[in-house]
């Protein structure tokens, strides 16, 4: 269960972090416009007219994107610390991923075999059955 | 099958925290049925398991069971449906 609880954790972050990889990167590779038609707006500004934490997250991250930090700031606090929590998890995934990439394509080739050779297995007996 | 459960039920769990953010109302609209697959995949999973490593698809479907539960919570609510 441990191991398994391991392996289920890694591929979990490496989920995630794909995701927030791709938080950080789309403000550099598309329109501000484009990205904020994706994003949902805020139930809490249209119904209360309350900002949520998250509210002007997307334009801080844009504005960091371009490096204006201090704009950034103002539209959400919160939104520097984020982004530098995401930066640091990228480094640490793919510095992860640099040190283990023999291990994974060796692991992963392992399991692919043996689960080939479990399926030939199955169809023999069930051939053999038939 | 069994890790995938796990996998499966830790995502849909993620989604749901998420989903709890005002903003992110409407991805209990995805959430909800990706959780359901889990489930299905965690009962199958279930299913096909010896009695020692039935531990992780139970997790699985614990799991997907509260995301169900607490996404369709959260889009009665509000933040979702409209």
């Amino acid at each position: 269960m441990i191991e398994q609880l391991k392996l289920s954790m890694l591929v979990v972050w490496l989920i995630v972090s794909v995701v927030t990889l791709f938080a950080i990167v789309a403000p550099i590779f598309f329109s501000a416009d484009l990205i904020k038609t994706f994003v949902p707006k805020c139930e809490w500004k249209a119904k209360y007219n309350k900002e949520c934490p998250l509210c002007g997250m997307t334009s801080s991250f844009i504005y960091i994107s371009h490096g204006e930090f201090t704009r950034a700031y103002l539209n959400n606090r919160y939104s520097i610390y984020t982004y530098t929590i995401f930066m640091i998890n990228e480094i640490v995934v793919g510095l992860m991923i640099v040190r283990n990439i023999k291990k994974w394509t060796f692991l992963l080739r392992e399991f692919y075999f043996t689960y080939r050779k479990e399926l030939k297995n199955k169809k023999e007996i069930s051939y053999a059955n038939n | 099958m069994q890790t995938i459960s796990l996998i499966w039920g830790i995502l849909a769990l993620i989604g749901t925290i998420v989903g709890l953010f005002p903003c992110f109302g409407s991805l209990n609209w995805f959430n909800i049925p990706f959780s359901f697959i889990g489930l299905i995949i965690s009962i199958i999973a279930l299913s096909g398991s010896n009695i020692e490593s039935k531990s992780a698809s139970v997790v699985g479907i614990i799991f997907c069971v509260i995301s169900i539960l607490f996404g369709i919570f959260r889009l009665i609510l509000g933040g979702g449906l409209v």
